[in-house]
């Protein structure tokens, strides 16, 4: 498969039109819908991920065999990307200070069995107190810095910081006991 | 301070270091401390195969159609030389072993031999030129009547439609804590479904319902919607695959946009499967 990704990637360096298709036939999708899940808007997601493969393309961004899988790449090139369009839409998400109150709480993990993805990391973060949930998906699907979430939630800087760590510390923890 | 200390100062600053949310002076100490902790190098790669992790495991949408093809038409475009570039590019002859250069000094007789071919020569150029220019417009036009074609047949593809009163599928949405209703209705076979609400809280400025679908492979946003001070309102929406493929829906308030998921109690909550 990385012998694959190697030849197809040599194919688009030398300019092969089918080859950069083929990477989008492969991996599209999963562009596509982390751009989406950044800009959570169509139009916009379709651009971020035509940019991301025009990277490749114009080789401004270069794969490292040897420093990871060649879908993580495309990924964080996409994340980046959508993060960027975001900031230069001005569309930073608005968080609702409602969303982090009791009763929200309890209906995101009543309804949590129906609300979910299904998918490994979504029922991970679903295990984390709702308040860092939260951060972590603004800080990391939105670019969003201690900074900015704390404006935004008319939280205390600190607060930010120590409740996103501990979030973080403990996503990492439930991930490493789940993979295990 | 130690190299044990230093290691377990580092260890809680990697979590946001890996982030990208560290500033410019953590970023540094974490930095500098790295070579002398291989703890903190063992969970920093942890944090990144997590992120790795988080970036991959997002809800899967398959890409508009549209995408391949602009992609495709953007490679192309880049590929081919521009008309700036054909004129540029265009060879000097140079003069051949034994032929004399033409400059101004020349006499005028042999200036005129050579303005014939020179003149027969441009005009060639600039006949090849501008059939590449047309090429490349008409090449142009035929990809805006192709998007065109590709966004009228999304519209059409928008329009609800009920065949007839057998294939329609019709579903209430409510909440025993308030009075807010609403149906869903849909042609059997059909991904584009309306909803209507009724009797639903007026929104704030800057929010609005978003519409959301759910079954065991995740959960897509139907797409978001106002209402009348009267709490009436509706949406076409349109979803990946036919509406009865979804067990259940909701309605949530949202900020202006929508959100990647609910971030509010719903509205109106029910199944989809029982008609």
């Amino acid at each position: 498969m990385q012998s694959d990704d190697i030849a197809l990637m040599q194919r688009i360096a030398a300019r092969d039109q089918q080859a950069l298709m083929e990477l989008y036939e492969t991996y599209g999708k999963a562009v596509y819908s982390l751009a989406y899940r950044v800009v959570n808007n169509t139009v916009l997601a379709e651009e971020v991920a035509q940019d991301t493969f025009l990277k490749v393309w114009n080789q401004t961004a270069r794969w490292d065999s040897e420093k990871g899988k060649l879908k993580s790449w495309l990924l964080t090139i996409a994340q980046f990307t959508a993060i960027d369009r975001l900031r230069q839409e001005r569309r930073q998400p608005v968080v609702l200070l409602d969303a982090l109150d009791d009763n929200a709480e309890t209906f995101m993990l009543a309804d949590a069995t129906h609300w979910q993805e299904g998918t490994t990391m979504q029922i991970l973060i679903a295990q984390l107190p709702i308040e860092q949930a939260r951060l972590i998906d603004l800080a990391f699907f939105h670019g969003m810095s201690h900074t900015d979430i704390a404006e935004s939630l008319k939280m205390p800087l600190g607060t930010v910081k120590t409740r996103l760590r501990t979030g973080l510390r403990r996503l990492r923890e439930l991930w490493m006991s789940n993979e295990v | 301070m130690t190299q044990q200390n230093n290691c377990t100062e580092i260890l809680d600053l990697i979590p946001e270091y890996a982030f990208g949310l560290a500033d410019e002076v953590t970023t540094r100490r974490v930095e500098a401390a790295l070579p002398t902790c291989p703890e903190a190098v063992q969970q920093l790669d942890e944090y990144r195969r997590l992120q790795a992790e988080l970036r991959a495991d997002v809800p899967q949408i398959a890409p508009p159609s549209t995408l391949a093809r602009h992609l495709r038409a953007a490679i192309s475009a880049d590929s081919a030389p521009n008309l700036s570039t054909v004129v540029r590019q265009t060879p000097r002859r140079a003069p051949e072993a034994g032929q004399p250069e033409l400059t101004t000094a020349q006499p005028r007789r042999l200036r005129r031999a050579l303005l014939f071919p020179l003149l027969a020569a441009a005009a060639l150029i600039a006949l090849v030129v501008t059939n590449v220019y047309w090429f490349s417009r008409v090449n142009n036009l035929s990809g805006q009547i192709q998007d065109a074609t590709a966004i009228l047949a999304q519209l059409q593809n928008n329009t609800f439609s009920v065949r007839n009163a057998e294939s329609l599928e019709l579903v209430q949405l409510s909440n025993e804590n308030n009075n807010s209703f609403a149906m869903i209705m849909w042609d059997k076979d059909s991904t584009t479904g309306l909803i209507y609400t009724r009797d639903f809280p007026e929104l704030q400025t800057g929010k609005v319902y978003q519409l959301w679908l759910a079954n065991d492979e995740g959960r897509i946003s139907g797409g978001t919607f106002t209402v009348t001070p009267d709490g009436e309102g509706a949406l076409i929406f349109t979803a990946p695959v036919t509406i009865g493929d979804y067990d259940r829906a909701g309605v949530t308030e949202e900020p202006e946009g929508g959100s990647p998921g609910p971030t509010s109690p719903a509205v109106v909550s029910g199944t989809l499967q029982e008609s």
